[in-house]
């Protein structure tokens, strides 16, 4: 095994050590079994298999909060591909929307809060006419403002090197350590040269859907570890790249990975 | 010509949006005056008057304040313009409003040095007179404005001093005003003046460079010299000491990376750039982040091209090394994404953010797309405009009164008219008012410095001690003493925990006034003790 191997499986070891720690076993399991699916459908992907898509369509099935990433994802092939292939998948993940429509509802943005409600209205009287109030302070802006603050949690390096920042402690965030936090190169070369894989989109599509998806929840904590693959993916690429464009040199900078991520271990 | 005239017209507009959006209400919004921004007043008043700071110091190198030793030039800025506005809120966030409107033309003049771009300096500059960040700071008393003028400049002028050498000299003067001016700039400027030496060191050591090198090189340490002959005490340490993380994490090397690492991302994630922004109620506003949301994508794609694009030579290489010491000072610092230490990001970040606007504004053709494109754009200003009136006039001013220490100016008011024979105590307990009442007092300095004693002049910047009772004429500033006070008769002022509704029946005490905050809610109360109707058997 070379360091480089050392380094990938050092890395990608984290997020479900900690996981696994800060979480029952059965909770645990169920966080897991979404990304193993996600696993075997990237496999099929690779091996060429037309049905990889399957796996995905069982997302739903065990967790309802993941139920737009099968649309998201068929779609987004449909759309890249242009191939009537898909068309069964996307029937099929409708359908399924249709039936889960009800719990997946209850746990996202949409449900309304009644807090931010108040506040929206009590913030409404300061300002000096109807108008000007309407377009600073309004329901909508409720879940817009939410829907941001999702997204950008999951675009920001800090979530998965850091558990976020280590004063910055989310009252419904576990703050996982997800990955070593001197894997942020690998990530950056990893987004950086994904495109010269044969298989990018798979990661990439993957990647925005469940970020999609994920933003519309209310706690999206645990549920975020369906970005395990694709981002393990990325990493491995950038981790290959990285190599390449260092070649020797990169060792030194593995070494140092290795003590920081042991100790982090 | 034509391209000449609208350039014109875009950069004064620029400085028109800067002017209104920093000078509107600059006394009064934020409503209130925080604890520094009386003290820095008061000691640029007490300078003034005579010659010394309020503990009898002449002409200090540091501000000794509450300990925390605060940095001078903003100080002596202050000082000539009481005679002009009086001591006044206007008058001490004035030198942050002038120095962010100079900052404006500067930037763009820098830019136009950097780069060949039309559209990006111009872009930047006005995205920088609209930059909540850049106005939070040039409307408040906060050193880092002043500081970050003088770095700009700096830079600006080690450009010209590359093509006129002389200049290099200017350049010098600048860096070394920019050091003592805030205290993240003690390590910006240092790596800076690194920087560009390693990246410019053949120019600068040629025959034509060297000599005005070398002049500017002894000015620049010359004018530090003050500044370096307090660099070791414990007073100018003070700050760096009580922040960095090295000490917070008992000195263990593998968090304090992992923490530094932490923070200096923080300062580069769209998370905290357009969503969180700064915690600090008085280092953001409400529902309005470090940058506004639209920006984010020109972000993130402005950093793509910035690695992509080889063509863009100084401006990358300005930029980029902005972008990388940018955070580190505010890295080294416990407080996540501090905003005011660091203040120098809000400059390549912008520039970042033009260069993805003017990339995408020269790759429009049509000019029904150009039309579009600057009708978006006037909607876009018109919106961020009024995005920052609702935040800084109306949220900022109703809920963070109370953390800009509103009420003050109020209360000193109320002092005017109670009885002088009568002792008024001020309780102290959960904050520290001298410095306002001082200051809205106007308190003559000679007879504050008489009466006030803290440490030995000579252990100025050396020791650490603090007298928190404070004597201001017939105001004492301590914890009020109920067993003692209330049969002594005296005025007592206190926020709501120290003088609750309760508190004045049970002790028969007198309301004389209530100071509110602007949402109603008490901010001070004034009573006097009245002993006669006390119990006797108390």
């Amino acid at each position: 095994m070379n360091l480089k191997t050392i380094v990938f499986a050092l890395s990608i070891l984290l997020w479900p050590i900690s996981l696994y720690r800060a979480n029952t076993l059965p909770n645990f399991i169920s966080y897991t079994i979404p990304t193993l699916f996600i696993a075997i459908s990237f496999y099929f992907y690779r091996k060429g298999k037309s049905f990889f898509l399957l796996p995905i369509l069982f997302l739903p099935l065990i967790s309802p909060k993941l139920l737009p990433i099968p649309i998201l994802v068929i779609l987004a092939f449909y759309v890249i591909n242009k191939g009537k292939k898909y068309l069964p998948y996307l029937l099929v993940s409708l359908f399924l929307l249709a039936g889960f429509f009800k719990p997946f509802w209850g746990q996202t943005i949409f449900k309304p809060d009644y807090q931010a409600r108040q506040k929206v209205i009590r913030n409404t009287y300061l300002y000096p006419n109807v108008l000007s109030a309407r377009v600073f302070q309004n329901k909508l802006r409720i879940i817009v403002d939410k829907f941001n603050f999702n997204l950008t949690a999951f675009i920001d390096p800090s979530n998965y090197l850091f558990g976020f920042h280590p004063r910055e402690i989310m009252v419904d965030n576990q703050n996982l350590d997800k990955f070593p936090f001197l894997s942020l190169p690998f990530f950056l070369f990893g987004i950086y040269f994904l495109r010269k894989t044969s298989h990018w989109h798979f990661p990439l599509i993957l990647f925005i859907s469940s970020i999609i998806s994920l933003s519309f929840l209310n706690n999206f904590d645990r549920n975020d570890f369906i970005l395990f693959t694709p981002l393990s993916i990325i990493l491995f690429e950038g981790i290959n790249q990285f190599s390449k464009k260092f070649k020797s040199r990169a060792n030194i900078y593995y070494w140092i990975y290795l003590f920081f991520a042991f100790f982090q271990l | 010509m034509k391209n000449k005239l609208l350039i014109f017209l875009l950069l004064s507009l620029a400085i028109i949006i800067g002017v209104f959006t920093r000078f509107y209400k600059l006394g009064e919004s934020p409503s209130g005056l925080y604890i520094d921004e009386a003290a820095q007043g008061y000691s640029a008043y007490s300078l003034l008057k005579t010659g010394k700071d309020e503990f009898g110091k002449i002409f200090p190198i540091v501000f000794r304040s509450f300990t925390d030793f605060k940095t001078p030039i903003y100080i002596y800025l202050i000082v000539p313009l009481i005679p002009l506005f009086d001591l006044s809120a206007f008058t001490v966030r004035f030198p942050s409003f002038f120095f962010s409107i100079l900052t404006l033309p500067l930037i763009y003049f820098l830019l136009s040095k950097l780069t060949k771009s039309k559209r990006i300096p111009i872009i930047t500059t006005l995205l920088l007179a609209i930059s909540p960040w850049h106005i939070l700071f040039g409307r408040t008393n906060f050193e880092c404005n002043v500081a970050l003028f003088f770095y700009l400049a700096g830079i600006y002028l080690f450009y010209l001093g590359l093509e006129k050498p002389k200049i290099l000299i200017a350049s010098a003067i600048s860096f070394a005003i920019a050091i003592p001016a805030y205290h993240s700039q003690r390590i910006i400027v240092p790596l800076t003046l690194i920087i560009l030496f390693l990246k410019y060191k053949n120019v600068l050591l040629g025959k034509i460079h060297l000599k005005p090198f070398i002049v500017g090189c002894i000015l620049g340490l010359l004018i530090s010299l003050p500044t370096l002959s307090v660099a070791t005490t414990p007073g100018f340490l003070m700050r760096a000491a009580g922040l960095n993380i090295f000490t917070r994490n008992g000195g263990h090397i593998l968090l304090s990376v992992r923490e530094f690492l932490s923070l200096y991302l923080s300062y580069l994630t769209p998370r905290n750039m357009f969503i969180l922004g700064d915690y600090g109620p008085r280092s953001s506003f409400p529902d309005l982040s470090t940058f506004f949301l639209w920006q984010m994508p020109f972000y993130l794609y402005g950093l793509y091209l910035l690695i992509k694009n080889r063509k863009l030579g100084k401006l990358k290489f300005v930029t980029i090394f902005m972008l990388l010491i940018g955070p580190i000072p505010a890295a080294l610092t416990r407080d996540p994404y501090s905003t005011i230490r660091a203040l120098p990001l809000v400059i390549p970040q912008n520039i970042i953010i033009a260069l993805a606007i003017g990339t995408i504004l020269l790759r429009l053709k049509n000019n029904k797309l150009k039309f579009s494109f600057a009708v978006l754009s006037l909607g876009i200003l018109i919106y961020s405009l009024a995005k920052i009136y609702s935040s800084i006039f109306i949220l900022n001013d109703f809920y963070r009164a109370k953390y800009w220490d509103y009420g003050w100016q109020e209360v000193v008011k109320i002092i005017k008219t109670l009885d002088p024979k009568i002792p008024i105590v001020v309780d102290n307990a959960r904050f520290e008012p001298y410095s306002q009442i001082i200051f809205f007092l106007k308190f003559d300095p000679t007879i504050y410095q008489k009466e006030n004693f803290e440490v030995p002049l000579n252990q100025y910047y050396t020791n650490m001690n603090r007298v928190k009772e404070k004597k201001i004429g017939n105001i004492t500033t301590r914890n009020i003493n109920w067993d003692k006070d209330l049969f002594i008769d005296e005025y007592l002022m206190g926020d709501e925990l120290a003088i609750s509704e309760q508190q004045i029946k049970e002790h028969h005490l007198e309301l004389i006034a209530v100071v509110y905050y602007p949402d109603k809610s008490v901010a001070f109360r004034i009573v006097r003790t009245n002993y006669l109707a006390l119990p006797v058997n108390r």
